[in-house]
């Protein structure tokens, strides 16, 4: 193989092993936005506060990288349902006048509020939670850090468990109805309003697992949820609002073009080659890659 | 079976019903008429739940169900088939239906009725694995009714349950109301297709802008001037 070639299909490989953890984000994000019809701002905080209690499992109490993620998805799904029954039960109440705003505003001002709460706790250093493994992986071409490669897998598990729950369970099909049709779901005897803390707690584990994963190698810090969450909101637009499958290629997509980005233009500007590509698909395709298709 | 007394509902400020009393008898087929926004869907969204009343009260087998969680409204035995089918494009047709049997907990029974249905609407069991969204508007049509019968309601609600369907589908649709009636499902039926819903219908009432204008047995309304000027076009 040449080797500009081989070294292509590094920065691809890359590209994709970030993109899983990006997926595991933007489908939290899409089941959120798909059940609820809210945009969560506050995803990136919950994707740091999974980063933290990775670090308060792995670290402080030295339980290993395996007790890190698992603490993280459960610490954080329990949040998301306390968050979702204690702030956002109004919004359906059907007493606002204009409920879109309210969650606007309300999951901004949590985000605002998490970024500040955990400062005097933690400090603001960055801290970093047990590596998930020593050493490098060699996938033939290219070699990548171990750690990387099972936070991929692992988000990939993840996303197919995921998947798995929407596509075969009775659970998941009640969440995809009300995602296509509420009213429909309704009548049909499913408690639309009650699904409403699952698709929350499920949405905010997800983006957990993505902070505690990459917790051991991008470490976390109070801020370290905002670029988080602008990638997944991107990688939203990017998919078309509200596709699952849109979700997991814009993911994709987007770690590959970044990676690529980096190879052929220059690292410093990692973080606007996808943003760059985002804006041209709206330009030629404002509903994104997969829009109209919810679910 | 199902009464509705001085009923009063808005969209914001948009008052959707004024003042609607009726009655469905058990084992009637009860047509509802009437313009375009005359509040006939409205009608529909207060009882099953989906439309807040501010006054009156609805009544069924004896019980105040007004502003209920829709949950336990269809847990009563009301079911209904929406304006413009409002199926589950994104899912498949067999999926459509366990959405819609959500309220049965028993895997077993799930199963015989969904036997049950595969077996009345034959074209419907060919297609349970593709995604509802490409069936045609028949098809469409039959799943939705599929979907609201699985929880083996009492009392069907069925809004425009023949619009923008070809003749010959209207025509099946039709004949499957009758049959679900003989069968002992009451049906409270919205149509604006007056004069094919009169001719199956016991009983019938016309909305106006909101309230009750006229009321009676399915023949009165047949023969009435009014009624045959103003929806059955003679």
């Amino acid at each position: 193989m040449p080797k500009s070639l081989e070294l292509f299909l590094s920065y691809v490989i890359n590209g994709l092993i970030i993109g899983n953890i990006y997926g595991l984000m933007a489908l939290g994000l899409t089941l959120i936005l798909g059940v609820m019809k809210i945009v969560n701002f506050a995803h990136g905080e919950f994707y740091m506060l999974g980063g933290y209690a990775a670090y308060i499992c792995s670290i402080k109490l030295g339980l290993g990288p395996v007790a890190g993620i698992l603490g993280a998805i459960v610490t954080v799904f329990f949040i998301g349902l306390f968050v979702e029954r204690a702030l956002l039960t109004p919004f359906y109440s059907g007493r606002l006048e204009r409920p879109s705003d309210y969650a606007l505003l309300m999951t901004f001002s949590l985000s605002v509020f998490l970024m500040n709460v955990v400062i005097p706790i933690f400090g603001p250093y960055q801290k970093a939670s047990a590596p998930l493994a020593e050493g490098s992986v060699n996938l033939g071409i290219v070699s990548v850090g171990a750690t990387r490669v099972i936070a991929s897998l692992v988000a990939i598990l993840l996303m197919a468990l995921l998947l798995l729950l929407l596509s075969k369970t009775r659970l998941g099909i009640a969440l995809r109805a009300i995602a296509q049709d509420r009213d429909a779901a309704a009548i049909c005897g499913i408690d639309v309003n009650r699904m409403n803390p699952v698709a929350f707690g499920i949405g905010t584990a997800m983006a957990a697992a993505a902070g505690a994963l990459l917790a051991p190698t991008f470490l976390v810090y109070p801020a370290s949820g905002s670029l988080a969450a602008s990638k997944a909101n991107a990688i939203l637009v990017l998919g078309g609002m509200g596709s699952i499958k849109g979700a997991i290629i814009g993911a994709l997509l987007l770690g590959v073009l970044e990676s690529l980005g980096v190879l052929f233009l220059s690292p410093g500007y990692r973080d606007v080659y996808g943003f760059l590509v985002i804006v041209l698909v709206l330009l030629i395709k404002p509903t994104g890659l997969f829009g109209g298709q919810e679910f | 079976m199902l009464v509705l007394s001085h009923v009063t509902a808005s969209y914001g400020d948009v008052r959707a019903l004024n003042d609607v009393s009726l009655e469905v008898k058990k084992g009637e087929i009860f047509a509802l008429l009437g313009a375009n926004g005359a509040g006939k869907s409205s009608t529909l969204r207060s009882i099953v739940g989906l439309l807040k009343i501010s006054q009156g009260a609805i009544e069924f087998l004896g019980q105040r169900i007004e502003n209920r969680n829709p949950v336990d409204i269809v847990r009563r035995g009301i079911s209904m088939v929406f304006e413009g089918r409002r199926i589950f494009p994104e899912l498949t047709v067999r999926e459509n239906l366990v959405a819609g049997a959500y309220l049965i907990k028993d895997a077993k029974v799930r199963q015989e009725r969904m036997a049950e249905l595969f077996e009345r609407f034959p074209r419907l069991a060919e297609r349970q694995s593709q995604l509802a969204g490409s069936l045609s508007g028949g098809e469409q049509q039959m799943l939705a009714i599929a979907r609201a019968l699985i929880s083996k309601p009492s009392l069907l609600l069925m809004d425009e349950p023949s619009m923008g369907l070809a003749p010959k589908v209207v025509d099946e649709v039709f004949r499957i109301i009758v049959e679900l009636n003989a069968a002992g499902t009451t049906i409270l039926l919205v149509e604006q297709n007056a004069q094919r819903a009169l001719e199956i219908a016991t009983r019938a009432a016309v909305l106006e802008t909101g309230h009750v204008a006229l009321a009676g047995s399915a023949a009165e309304l047949l023969n009435n001037e009014k009624v045959r000027a103003a929806y059955l076009g003679m």
